[in-house]
């Protein structure tokens, strides 16, 4: 399962088998290491795949509460899957028979205006928000009938960047990017610095590694907050707006790192953003939302190329359209003129 | 709507919330016992909280024990009993004045930072972020500040009675001119174990955790926007401070009734 690393004498002496798998400590902590930091012919390690939940081998160096179902890796099926799913706030409909697949390894792109429930999408993957009707998907699990421990321990292996980043205020940037090695593993103190140093590395920000989240600016605490998604070599992140507000040298950085974080981590990427340029320069398959459906999809290619008003109204960001630009109101003039008028 | 309306609305309104909010400390409650793992988590949290509020809590105490010596005096000369002064002092504070007291100045200083810092990691998605990091906040969060809060609280009005008694004894023997000795001993044969120091101890217990419950909740509650913040902060010193006094007089009824 994991072949990397040199196999000395030595190492080979300390293996352990464990359910009929030959393991070693320093092997899982060096592949770890290198899948992280994207070595030629690393393979991908995802630590929960290999302790928690096989059973046993998690009690020294991972935390395993609770039970559930254990999800298992299935390359063929899609990663994320949204069946007929209608979600409410109150009076108004976000969505309506929601159906959409979100591919393995690939980056895909989820776009629409604001207020359509983009983010509240991501929330429905990650188990935070029910839907009123349908299912929600991931890695063969049923996110809203999963039980608390089961919804959690899928929650490890997914990644979250929010719009804010959401970096924990009283936290150095390093001990950001810690908190979730700490909280979910026992790896000696030896071990999270590296771990940690290499994801930084990775967002270039280990040289701000003792810097608090205030004295970053917007696109290096997104970074940073990257560095923390990442850090438990997740399966899936997913990127709430993460091009909003920056500048344009941070918003090419952030995209280059997406796209280098997918492929040489081998994740799949979940984006939300209504950016239409950069979602087309980086995506792999775009979704456009909108009135509670799938509006259209496809590749950038075909997103751009698309006959549709309403697709064609939002890739040229067109006022007229579809999509009202005004919010429904009396007519203008009577307005104006007011009551009496 | 009319008034009657108006008025069912407020009251099933308060209703749920005081569902909710009954709910949410079940939870906490329940989220506490994860905390024999990361007891660290609650020191942490005793040394903030208790640090936040120990220097208010001893002038405080200073001064409400000046005072105490001061009115005190003056009332028991009439009678010719200043001997008494310790004694009055001393079971003030241990019954009323210390458990009380410091509930309001942590409702002040403690209770309002700990749901404005709540309330603003909900603003700012930290709350959010911990959960799809799969760390439940109320095990991570809130259930050590609100514990921290709950052990706090009583060594806070100890504090509170004994600055209390020092500032009474300064005022009363060192300005007024009491005899030291029978301060001391007439506070030692007056104030009981059971009836006054323990009795001052769990009220300063109930305090703690009806200030830390309300405080922990409605920053948890509050609405994600700056408003909603302020807001939380404002209700958590108004909810508490009414609840500590109200408490207060109904723990301090139960209490003379046992005697």
């Amino acid at each position: 399962m994991i072949r990397v690393g040199a196999n000395t004498d030595k190492q080979r002496e300390t293996r352990s088998v464990v359910h009929g798998t030959v393991y070693h400590q320093q092997e899982i902590l060096i592949a770890a290491a290198s899948s992280a930091i994207g070595v030629p012919g690393a393979r991908r390690v995802d630590p929960y795949a290999v302790l928690p939940y096989n059973g046993p081998p998690c009690k020294k160096y991972m935390t395993c509460k609770g039970k559930g179902p254990v999800p298992v890796l299935e390359p063929k099926k899609p990663l994320v899957e949204i069946r007929n799913v209608s979600f409410h706030r109150g009076e108004r409909t976000i969505f309506e028979d929601l159906n959409l697949t979100i591919a393995r390894g690939k980056i895909t792109t989820i776009m629409g205006g604001s207020g359509i429930g983009k983010t509240t999408l991501l929330n429905l993957i990650g188990g935070r928000l029910a839907p009123d009707r349908g299912n929600v998907i991931v890695e063969g699990l049923d996110v809203v009938t999963l039980r608390r421990h089961a919804l959690y321990r899928l929650r490890r292996r997914m990644g979250m960047l929010f719009q804010s980043g959401a970096l924990f205020t009283d936290l150095s940037v390093f001990e950001n990017v810690a908190f979730p090695l700490r909280e979910h593993t026992a790896l000696p103190e030896r071990m999270i610095r590296l771990l940690v140093l290499m994801k930084l590395e990775l967002v270039g920000l280990r040289g701000a590694r003792e810097l608090l989240p205030n004295e970053l600016s917007g696109g290096m605490a997104r970074r940073a907050a990257l560095a923390r998604a990442i850090v438990l070599d997740p399966i899936v992140v997913m990127y709430d707006e993460p091009f909003a507000g920056l500048d344009p040298i941070s918003m090419g950085v952030i995209v280059r790192l997406i796209r280098d974080l997918n492929d040489t981590l081998g994740m799949t990427s979940i984006i939300v953003t209504h950016d239409v340029a950069e979602a087309c320069s980086i995506s792999d398959y775009m979704y456009l939302l909108g009135d509670g459906h799938v509006l259209s999809e496809g590749t950038p290619e075909d997103i751009r190329k698309s006959d549709m008003p309403s697709v064609r109204q939002f890739v040229g960001g067109l006022p007229d359209g579809p999509v009202s630009y005004h919010y429904p109101a009396a007519d203008y003039f009577e307005d104006l003129r007011g009551p009496g008028g | 709507m009319n008034q009657i309306q108006r008025l069912g609305r407020a009251t099933i309104d308060t209703l749920e919330r005081l569902g909710r909010a009954t709910l949410f400390l079940l939870r906490v409650l329940r989220a506490t016992r994860t905390l024999t793992g990361r007891f660290r988590l609650v020191v942490q949290q005793v040394y903030s909280v208790g640090v936040m509020t120990l220097v208010i809590v001893l002038v405080s105490g200073l001064f409400v024990g000046f005072v105490l010596g001061l009115q005190g005096y003056n009332t028991l000369v009439r009678y010719g009993a200043e001997s008494s002064l310790g004694l009055l002092v001393a079971l003030s504070l241990t019954r009323e004045l210390g458990p009380v007291v410091t509930a309001l100045l942590f409702a002040g200083r403690a209770g309002s930072a700990l749901a404005a810092e709540i309330g603003l990691m909900k603003t700012t998605e930290q709350l959010a972020g911990m959960e799809m990091m799969a760390v439940d906040p109320m095990e991570r969060i809130v259930a050590p500040r609100f514990v921290a809060g709950v052990i706090a609280m009583p060594l806070l009005a100890a504090i509170f009675s004994v600055v209390g008694v020092f500032g009474g004894y300064l005022v009363g023997v060192g300005l007024m001119g009491v005899d030291g000795g029978l301060f001391w001993s007439q506070m030692r044969s007056g104030v009981g174990i059971y009836n006054d120091v323990l009795g001052g101890v769990v009220k300063s217990v109930v305090f703690g955790v009806i200030v830390t419950w309300i405080a922990v909740f409605e920053g948890y509650d509050a609405q994600p926007t700056a408003e909603g913040v302020g807001r939380a902060t404002t209700r958590t010193v108004v909810t508490s401070s009414l609840a500590v006094l109200g408490l207060d007089f109904i723990m301090t009824a139960l209490m003379m009734r046992g005697l």
